[in-house]
């Protein structure tokens, strides 16, 4: 079917082309009447512009004579006759084959011959089956709205969707679709908590007033414990310690040991107990030694952890370009109970990493898992202080640069396949006048680059002169 | 299967154009009509089956059909629909597509409106035509072919860069190639004239119309590409003399010529070699143009290396073209006579001059824009042609340019009084210096580069309006210089809006060159910063979605004197597909000048980088390019150009007088 | 100016061409700044100035145009400096050197040879004009 069209489309357009072959007469009046037409309208030209006074009347005069002798001289050639042709069927056959054959001949080895056209919109939802089903929760996500947007009513979609959305991290997304499966299934005690529950964790943890709502209807009516666990968690942040961590010991003595919560529970009872500065088995009857030195109890390793303690401050006080040592350092003296020398010890490495964000990021993990977000003073501003640069003095703005390069190079220690970064790491070096780290970030550089020369090339290119070598 | 259908549509158009190459060509040697007319046709078809070969592709690109490769390089499936469209001409292929489609246009155009063109001519001038095309089709489907398949096709494309997705740049590409290629009418013309040996008053005619059109195209796509550089980039440079605007421009400044001097062709008979060479030049330049942006060896001498099919492609075909063009015309042009005769003071002189001087300075920008390329090649050594170079070489040659533009339409046909000249040119300079005073002492300017630029447009814009006057009978009764203003022929009106729009452009170019207001800042919403005689003020700054980009938006109030003139709204995106931040700079334009807002990044503590501009005389520009543009279709306009209109006076040819 | 200079390094992908950290408060030295800045080129971009350019490697020159500056160096002594890095590549008007002869006399050289095409065709067209004039006063012959 495909060929035959070509075929039919080939030799249609090949007998259009030939048509004037086919004609009995074709005559040409040769060239010179249409230069005469032309000629013509030169002459009223200028008669034009001598009526309008542009011209004077000899010069109109002078003007007709040159256009005149022009046409005169086409006009000859008109007596050379009208060329005409006739009827050709042959020269018409062959051109319209020549043409045909050659189109077909020439599109055969191009072009894809028969393979249909693949518009997006027919194919999508096959190919994110197929993608969905190895496993890509993008394209799973991408059915999914497919689904909900054509079957708004679905409750599973909608719920499968949040559930994608809440693997993926995007807790707002999560939420949104959550809404839709609550105001679907409003009355399943799961829906609500879950809803409630992806509410606080777009909104940073922390939560939200409807939440917080939608969790104590739940413990009313049903013994949710994600509600127990999330309202305790909402006293705590409304800075009622005592109450949350009584709130916590209430579900876990509730739960059954084994239930996935209890590790969440557990852990924070424990960093609560120890900033209360309380003895956690009061708590959890059934701590660890290890629960119980980390919330600051009876430590079994107090030796250990003191000289580790003594030995990283003394280490970080010759190098406090070291975030891995200051977070050991926190997490060290949270062990040993102290939550303010913990939060402090983040606070100062904060204070060395300013400007680094992958740094202050790894800070920011630590923190939560010691459970110091809590009841830590708000932390001071981060890197918003480019604008304050300017008015530092000499010395805490070099601080503050070897600060950011230190987290930059922290970060492509973990991250390194990231050209610009070394790109920037080598120049910066090299700006602070420090030859040896430059070409030791070089030399880093093409050690994660090896065998990959465009990279490569790209980075010698752009720090050329830059590094000394030796 | 529309996508194959398209890619066989497009070898057809291939064949068609061989067709149309080979039979017309031998019609019109061995004289034989029915040949002749197959050119006709084989020009009607060509251009039908590119146009589907070119709805196929665009098929293809809105409804994201990634199974081309093309599509899925260039397009993405959250584009939105206009820019799906505009995509299919903002990468390689799919431009070069649309250059054939363009080509095909005017081949189907000279067939239809050229009826009135005697059949041989016609036939020889769609041969040259076709005889561009066969090159262009063979490259597209060689080296460059838009339906080249993939399989399996992946899910989405990889987007635009996001630059491209502005309707400025999407519309830029058609009108500039509606001006490129446009002027391979003129080439088609100058090579069936040497073919046919036929050159003529006549032949000029013929020519002249499309010349017009094509110049009217390029001038707008010009400006276009040189509004786009303006409102896009973000920092208000319209012009950088970079090799890719210099390709443009070059075509523009020799095609000026070719406008000029196709008139003497026409109204005297005179210059017909240099018409002819300068049309073979003029489509030549717009095929080094389209050479040097699609090759890539404007980007480095190496990446020509990286695709060496491609490039060796075209310049394959730039010397057939180029060459061969030039070749015939070394060993044709001695038969044809130059038989124009002139005084020394004559417009015919005048128009020589244009040449002259437009020639030089396109040969100026030439040698800039390829100095570079040709000194690596030979020597290695890598320099830098820039703005400099270029501002002291070609500004002051196209500064006396302008200055005996306005002195041309003061002389006379054939011999012009030097009295007359004398006279008016005095009366000119009077005035223009009058206006030069009276602006420097009114704003305060001192600047003697400014002014001698103020200078030279009010000169130019004096001079055109005082010949205006004069020829539509100043100073008369009021009513009867309108009147007799209203009956000028359009090809004159052509000829002052022209004239006057430069002289406009020129004082935009020079007001913003010299008098632009910056102020570069951090500032905090509600923190006024002064811009000459404005107060920028930063109000607020939201973030939000667009389509398919990220957002923030300010909103930029500015006041003179304490009234309120404008708010301005500043954006920068950032398109996620592309990773890509694009700059959208706020403007509101004004008579006099355009107010300039640019947000740039957050700076901490609420902060924001901003650069805010007052830059006069850009309204200008763009009214003064559209203008030019404009007076070129109203001379296109001109009842006697219009090709082919047989005068309804059906009476004999002309007897000789008496 | 250092300081600011690894800061908008490690800072990001900035879109400014020129960043108000760079910038001198004096305008007559700012002017100057901008003025030797139209005169480089960034060397990544394709013919713009490091002024609008805002590529990195352009801001790290412009800052080093600025802190020569301010260590009292002439325009034309700055500019040297930089070629002297970077070669002759960095400066968008090149040098008049043996190798750009060539490049700088050819405007001179085509105004020369548009002048005297020109001449040349003038003479001609006078030379017919005179011959036309002749055959106009000989008695005619045979009028076309």
């Amino acid at each position: 079917m495909f060929w035959l069209t070509l075929i039919a489309a080939a030799c249609l357009a090949g007998l259009w082309m030939a048509a004037p072959f086919l004609r009995t007469r074709v005559a040409d009046t040769g060239d010179a009447d249409g230069a005469i037409s032309v000629y013509r309208d030169q002459i009223d030209e200028v008669e034009r512009d001598r009526d309008a006074g542009l011209i004077s009347a000899a010069e109109c005069v002078a003007a007709r004579a040159e256009i005149e002798r022009r046409a005169q001289q086409a006009a000859r050639t008109l007596d050379q006759g009208l060329s005409v042709s006739r009827r050709a069927p042959v020269a018409a056959g062959l051109v319209a084959a020549v043409a045909a054959f050659a189109a077909l001949a020439i599109y055969a080895p191009l072009g894809a011959p028969g393979s249909p056209d693949q518009p997006l919109a027919a194919r999508k939802t096959e190919e994110l089956t197929r993608r969905a089903d190895a496993g890509d929760i993008g394209s799973r996500i991408q059915l999914l709205i497919e689904n909900t947007r054509e079957n708004p009513d679905s409750f599973e979609d909608w719920w499968m969707l949040a559930r994608s959305y809440a693997a993926m991290g995007d807790h707002a997304s999560s939420a949104d679709a959550y809404r839709h499966a609550v105001e679907l299934a409003g009355d399943r005690p799961a829906v609500l908590s879950a809803y409630a529950e992806a509410m606080t964790l777009a909104n940073g943890n922390k939560v939200p007033g409807a939440a917080r709502l939608i969790f104590e209807g739940l413990v009313r009516d049903s013994d949710d414990p994600r509600a127990r666990y999330y309202l305790a968690l909402a006293r705590a942040q409304a800075q009622d310690f005592q109450g949350a961590i009584d709130d916590w010991t209430a579900l876990a003595r509730a739960s059954d040991p084994s239930a996935p919560w209890m590790a969440l529970v557990r852990r924070d009872i424990v960093n609560m107990a120890r900033f209360l500065e309380q003895d956690v088995t009061d708590y959890l009857p059934d701590a660890s030694p290890q629960e119980i030195a980390a919330a600051g109890g009876s430590g079994l390793l107090p030796d250990t952890l003191t000289d580790r303690i003594a030995s990283l401050e003394a280490a970080l006080a010759d190098e406090p370009k070291d975030y891995k040592a200051w977070i050991a350092l926190a997490e060290a003296r949270a062990q040993a109970g102290d939550s303010d020398g913990a939060a402090a010890a983040l606070a100062e490495g904060r204070r060395h990493y300013a400007a680094a964000p992958f740094v202050m990021q790894k800070f920011a993990e630590a923190e939560r898992a010691m459970g110091l977000d809590l009841v830590a003073a708000p932390r001071g501003p981060t890197n918003a202080d480019m604008a304050a640069a300017a008015e530092m003095s000499q010395a805490d703005r070099d601080d503050m640069i070897a600060g950011m390069v230190a987290g930059l190079a922290a970060r492509l220690e973990e991250e390194p396949d990231d050209p610009a970064g070394w790109i920037m790491l080598i120049r910066s070096y090299a700006t602070l006048g420090d030859p040896e780290a430059a070409r030791n970030a070089l030399a880093q550089a093409r050690q994660a680059f090896t065998g990959r020369a465009d990279i490569l090339r790209s980075i010698a290119d752009q720090t050329s002169g830059l590094v000394t070598e030796n | 299967m529309i996508v194959e259908f398209g890619h066989f549509a497009l070898v057809l158009a291939l064949v068609a154009a061989i067709v149309q190459a080979v039979v017309p060509l031998w019609g019109a040697l061995r004289g034989a009509p029915s040949a002749m007319r197959v050119g006709d046709r084989a020009a009607e078809l060509q251009f039908f089956a590119t146009a589907c070969a070119f709805g196929a592709l665009t098929y293809a690109f809105v409804v994201s059909d990634f199974s081309l490769r093309l599509v899925a390089l260039n397009s993405h499936s959250a584009k939105p629909m206009l820019y799906k469209v505009t995509g299919v001409w903002a990468n390689h292929e799919g431009s070069m597509l649309l250059w054939v489609l363009m080509l095909a246009l005017f081949g189907v155009m000279i067939s239809v409106f050229g009826r009135m063109i005697p059949g041989a001519v016609r036939a020889a001038v769609l041969s040259v035509q076709a005889m561009i095309g066969v090159g262009f089709y063979a490259f597209i489907l060689l080296t460059s072919n838009p339906f080249e398949r993939i399989g399996p096709a992946p899910l989405d494309g990889q987007g635009m860069n996001p630059l491209l997705q502005d309707i400025g740049v999407a519309l830029h590409p058609p009108l500039l190639y509606l001006g490129y290629v446009g002027f391979s009418t003129a080439f088609s013309f100058a090579v069936a004239a040497l073919i046919t040996g036929r050159v003529d008053p006549a032949w000029a005619r013929w020519m002249r119309p499309w010349v017009l059109f094509a110049w009217s195209g390029l001038t707008a796509g010009i400006a276009l590409g040189s509004w786009w550089a303006y409102y896009e980039l973000g920092w208000g440079g319209f012009w950088f003399w970079d090799p890719v605007e210099n390709a443009s421009f070059m075509p523009w400044l020799i095609g000026t010529a070719l406008l000029h001097s196709a008139i003497v062709v026409e109204k005297r008979n005179a210059l017909l070699k240099w018409t002819i060479l300068l049309a073979i030049l003029t489509f030549s330049l717009s095929l080094i143009g389209t050479f040097l942006v699609r090759s890539g060896i404007l980007t480095s001498v190496h990446a020509f290396a990286t695709d060496p099919e491609r490039g060796a492609f075209i310049l394959l075909m730039l010397c057939i073209y180029i060459g061969g063009a030039l070749t015939l015309f070394a060993w044709r042009a001695a038969r044809i006579e130059d038989r124009g005769v002139f005084a020394l003071w004559s417009r015919e002189t005048g128009l020589l001059v244009n040449n002259m001087m437009l020639t030089v300075a396109c040969g100026v920008v030439f040698v800039g824009t390829l100095y570079p390329l040709v000194l690596e090649l030979v020597t290695g050594d890598k320099i830098s042609v820039g703005a400099p170079y270029f501002n002291q070489s070609f500004l002051p040659i196209f500064a006396v340019t302008m200055l005996l533009a306005a002195l041309g339409p003061f002389l006379a046909w054939k011999r012009a009084r030097p009295r007359d000249l004398a006279r008016r040119a005095g009366l000119t300079a009077a005035l223009a210096l009058g206006v030069t005073a009276s602006a420097a002492l009114a704003l305060g300017l001192a600047e003697p580069v400014g002014l001698f630029g103020i200078f030279v447009a009010a000169w130019l814009a004096s001079a055109t309006l005082q010949e205006l006057l004069r020829r539509s009978g100043a100073p008369g009764p009021a009513a009867r210089v309108l009147r007799r203003m209203a009956g000028l022929p359009r090809s004159a009106w052509g000829l002052y809006l022209g004239h006057l729009g430069l002289a406009i452009v020129a004082a935009g170019v020079v007001a913003v060159s010299v008098w632009r207001d910056e102020a570069i800042q951090t500032v905090q919403p509600g923190e006024a910063t002064a811009v000459g005689p404005y107060e920028f003020t930063l109000l607020e700054v939201e973030n939000t979605r667009g389509p398919n980009y990220q957002t923030s938006i300010a909103a930029v109030r500015v006041t003179r004197t304490g009234e309120l003139v404008a708010v301005l709204f500043p954006e920068r995106r950032w398109y996620p597909v592309e990773q890509k931040p694009t700059t959208e700079a706020g403007i509101r334009t004004l008579w006099h000048g355009d107010l300039y807002a640019v947000l740039g990044d957050p700076a901490g503590s609420g902060g924001f980088v901003t650069r805010y501009y007052y830059n006069p005389g850009v309204p200008w520009m763009w009214l003064g390019a559209a203008l030019i543009a404009l007076a070129a279709l109203i001379s296109l306009t001109d009842r006697r150009l219009r090709v082919g209109a047989p005068s309804t006076r059906r009476a004999p040819v002309p007897q000789p007088a008496e | 100016m250092r300081t600011i200079l690894i800061l908008l390094m490690l800072m990001g992908a900035p879109a400014l061409a020129l960043e108000p950290g760079e910038m001198f408060t004096d305008t007559a030295l700012e002017e100057r700044a901008r003025y030797i800045g139209r005169q480089l080129r960034c060397v990544k971009c394709r013919n713009q100035s490091i002024f609008d350019s805002n590529a990195g490697i352009a801001r790290d020159l412009r800052v080093v145009v600025r802190e020569r500056i301010t260590a009292g160096d002439s325009d034309g002594e700055i500019l040297d400096y930089v070629s002297a890095r970077y070669g002759d590549y960095v400066l968008l008007k090149p040098p008049v050197a043996a190798h750009t002869y060539a490049l700088w006399l050819a405007p001179f050289a085509l105004l020369l040879a548009g002048g005297l095409a020109l001449t040349l065709s003038l003479r001609r067209v006078a030379q017919r004009s005179a011959a036309q004039a002749d055959a106009d006063r000989a008695p005619p012959e045979e009028k076309t």
